[in-house]
């Protein structure tokens, strides 16, 4: 507390202030001293020099659509797992196809591969080059080991780097400092069991250590066809190191295991037969990190860091070992009251081991490895102090399939029209690299397509031809995708607890990858039944544009009453730029296939609410609700959803929390749909209810 | 909670001297105007290492002073000036007030026997927060 007092002489003074106004301004972040100047000193003394989260106040200036969940939304909100949370985020379209199949869209686009999206864990990208995406949620990360999940939309340039394209997630963990003590976490309900522990101490004054465990099983979820049984084991450790007042040094590493049931259908190009086959899909692999963070000041440092990924997937379909080794550096610095820097460099390289299955046949001289660099810089202006900056960026983006160094701009503005409202217009530029996999294959079985039978005159008769089977060739010219994004927002503040967002952008994107028919081919001589071989090649098909916009309200009304209300609103539109080839009336056609694919993979409307009734210091329950509307899909999965998922919590003490949970409360089973990407059966989930026991000690 | 005592008298507003931290004298001009608002004011000045402290309240010296500390802690004793500062062995040279970073958490550290040559008076509270 900043206090003078003179003593009754009027001529001694007491004084507090350098005690708690230096040593914050000295320690903590400029932006997080204004809810810090009203701590006491023992008060002060207790809060962390290193805290993992951005702070509010951070969002809360970025020129960037962007919402965040901090720990203590992650414990409250009805949700055990990362994809159920980003339900509750405004404009994030998550789709659970199976147990263990997720699917994630931000403003339009989803696919199974989390495509078109960065996915990053303290800031480490999870991205992989080989079907550009990851299979991330399979991850299966810690709740409790999480200190903010970050959404951020659009490209962001040189902030969020290559392949962020339509938005940005980042799960920031907590420090080793974080997590002294003990955990136990125990999960048990209708459809899923989970054990997770934690264990974390001080090594000495400057260093701390962590380890975490987490396993789970889940029921299979309801189809007729196959059972999504599906089983995860983690393990996670974290060790930080503070050698001096201005430096961090942090390794991270953990260890996934997914083994989830899946199967597709079979195709007998000899009989015409179409069939199934099942199998488990084991997901392996684990994800270290290195991190040094020097801060010279709260505007002043630098980050470098060293990580590297391994992935073992096998399955049916697909069977391949994906490693990454890779490096970042960025620096900030200012230079008086109004210019600041920020400089990033980085290199990855990848390695790549395909093996052939019945559905993919690789190319016998295929790019095992790929290399990809970075360089970019943003400059920042104060154009009025505090009140008007102006950030310029430019990134030059290398990867060795292209050969050339793509310049990837970018331009925001950040008006303050007073202290609590944020105004901001950016224009970004993203590319997408071309999933190495699609250069990579020889040919796809892609699946088959049942249709109405189309006569075919024989010298023997008509024969009626029904089964569609479909495969891919990969066009060896086939460029990356690219997106220019022009964003406009404003934030407003009412109150502590009270922020209204609202975020609109326009999308343009060119040669968008999809499938052009190649060949189609009746066979009539196929041993059971005819059918059509019908040949795509993926190539870049469409340019395209979608506009839409999010909304997101919090508001604590009051002190027992809170609530987050989100709304997004996203359409958009995609013209082929190649022609289709002529294909009998009544057959799949590829290219319209792929742009139907594009523009109608997303709900139009999508809409959200967080209601956080506080009964009293022990008892707590929190309501959310979701709602998904104009999704147009091809196999009649449901076209609207409404759900909603409840948590009630009783907190007999500070360290023991108990939860009751339900999610799908609302239909017994839930038909989330087709999700790109995803060429296995899907399943439809069910109601379910849990017991949740969270105990520190 | 009060924590320290000039022996000598002290008007309104106090001055806050800051030696070697650009960064931190903006920011404690931040929080500075943010007091005024509240009718509580400040004055936040930057000093170079050679400036008398005469008229200051309270001084941190930056990183990178060692060879100044000297010349600095003489004119703080005496003009009475709480001396404030983040470098090892701050302390054991004359200063007053040391800040360090112990298990994640903000620390400090006083030099109790220098207090009184500093004709200033440090709390018990103070005393029994501070980590020596």
């Amino acid at each position: 507390m900043l206090r003078l007092r003179l003593d009754s002489a009027g001529r001694r003074l007491w004084l507090s202030i350098p005690c708690s106004v230096v040593s914050l301004c000295l320690a903590i972040p400029g932006e997080a001293q204004d809810e810090l100047t009203g701590l006491s000193l023992e008060e002060l003394a207790e809060v962390p020099i290193v805290e993992s989260a951005k702070k509010k106040q951070r969002l809360f200036d970025t020129a960037a659509g962007a919402i965040v969940f901090d720990a203590e939304a992650i414990s409250r909100l009805p949700a055990s797992s990362l994809p159920e949370l980003l339900r509750y985020a405004p404009g994030v379209h998550m789709m659970r196809t199976t147990n263990g199949s997720w699917g994630m869209g931000i403003r339009g686009f989803k696919s199974r591969f989390l495509g078109r999206s960065l996915f990053s864990v303290d800031d480490q990208s999870l991205y992989g080059g080989l079907y550009a995406g990851l299979l991330g949620v399979q991850q299966d990360l810690f709740l409790d080991d999480i200190e903010s999940l970050e959404i951020v939309y659009g490209p962001g340039g040189d902030v969020w780097g290559h392949n962020s394209s339509n938005g940005r997630i980042n799960v920031v963990l907590k420090s080793a400092f974080e997590t002294e003590g003990n955990l136990l976490r125990a999960h048990v309900g209708t459809e899923e069991a989970m054990l997770a522990a934690r264990s974390g101490w001080s090594i000495d004054a400057d260093s701390a250590i962590r380890f975490s465990v987490k396993a789970s099983n889940r029921e299979p979820s309801f189809s007729e066809q196959f059972s999504d049984d599906w089983e995860t084991l983690q393990l996670g450790m974290r060790f930080d190191h503070r050698p001096s007042s201005a430096d961090l040094l942090s390794v991270s590493a953990r260890v996934f295991d997914s083994s989830l049931g899946s199967a597709r259908d079979s195709l007998d190009f000899d009989t015409g037969v179409v069939g199934k086959v099942e199998g488990e899909e084991t997901n392996r692999g684990f994800e270290s990190q290195a991190k040094w963070i020097h801060q010279i000041d709260s505007q002043n440092g630098f980050t470098a860091r060293g990580w590297t990924s391994y992935a073992e997937l096998r399955s049916p379909s697909t069977q391949y070992d994906f490693a990454v080794l890779g490096f970042e550096t960025r620096a900030r610095r200012t230079y008086g009251d109004r210019h600041r820097f920020n400089m990033t460099v980085g290199a990855t390289i990848d390695d790549k081991d395909t093996t052939d299955t019945e559905f993919i046949v690789f190319r016998s001289d295929y790019e095992r490895n790929d290399f990809t660099a970075h360089l970019g810089g943003e400059y920042s202006y104060q154009l009025h102090p505090d009140v008007l900056e102006i950030t310029l960026g430019l990134t030059g983006y290398h990867e060795s399939s292209s050969d050339d160094i793509e310049p990837l701009p970018s331009a925001r503005i950040l008006y303050s029209l007073s202290r609590d409202t944020r105004f901001w217009a950016s224009y970004s530029r993203s590319l997408r690299t071309v999933f190495s996999g699609i250069n990579s294959f020889e040919r796809f079985v892609f699946g088959a397509v049942r249709s109405d039978p189309i006569g075919i005159p024989t010298p023997f008769g008509t024969i009626p031809v029904s089964n569609q089977f479909i495969t891919n060739e990969a066009d060896e010219n086939i460029e990356r995708e690219e997106l220019n994004s022009f964003e406009i927002g404003y934030r407003q503040q009412f109150s502590e607890g009270s922020v209204l967002t609202i975020n609109a952008y326009h999308n343009e994107y060119s040669n968008l990858i999809g499938g052009l028919a190649d060949f189609f081919l009746p066979v009539l001589t196929a041993s059971v039944e005819p059918y059509f071989w019908i040949n795509a090649v993926a190539t870049n098909v469409a340019d395209g544009h979608s506009e839409g916009f999010e909304i997101n309200f919090s508001h604590e009304f009051a002190s027992w009453f809170e609530a987050s209300l989100s709304y997004a609103y996203v359409e958009d539109e995609f013209t082929a730029i190649v022609e289709p080839a002529a294909i009998p009336t009544g057959t799949i056609t590829i290219l319209e296939g792929s742009l139907i694919s594009l523009g109608n993979h997303g709900p139009e409307n999508m809409a959200s609410a967080w209601f956080g009734f506080t009964f009293s210091e022990q008892w707590r329950a929190d309501l959310g609700l979701r709602y998904t509307e104009g999704f147009v899909n091809t196999i009649g999965a449901q076209p609207s959803i409404f759900q909603g998922d409840l948590r009630l919590t009783w907190r007999p003490n500070e360290n023991l929390h108990l939860s009751l949970l339900g999610r799908n409360l609302f239909d017994s089973l839930t038909d989330e749909g087709l999700l790109r990407d995803n060429f296995d059966y899907t399943s439809q989930q069910r109601r379910e209810a849990s017991i949740e026991l969270r105990h520190q000690f | 909670m009060d924590f320290i005592r000039w022996e000598r008298p002290i008007e309104e507003p106090v001055t806050i001297a800051v030696i070697g931290s650009k960064r931190l004298y903006q920011q404690l001009q931040v929080v500075a105007a943010a007091k005024k608002a509240k009718g509580r004011e400040f004055r936040i000045i930057e000093i170079s290492e050679t400036d008398s402290t005469e008229g200051i309240e309270v001084l941190y010296v930056g990183l990178g002073y060692k060879s100044n500390w000297q010349t600095i802690f003489e004119d703080a004793r005496a003009n009475s000036v709480l001396t404030v500062g983040e470098e090892d062995q701050f302390l054991e040279a004359g200063g007053l007030i040391q800040f360090s970073i112990q298990r994640n958490r903000l620390r400090f550290a006083l030099n109790l026997d220098e207090a009184e040559n500093y004709q200033l008076s440090l709390s018990s509270k103070l005393v029994q927060l501070a980590v020596r």
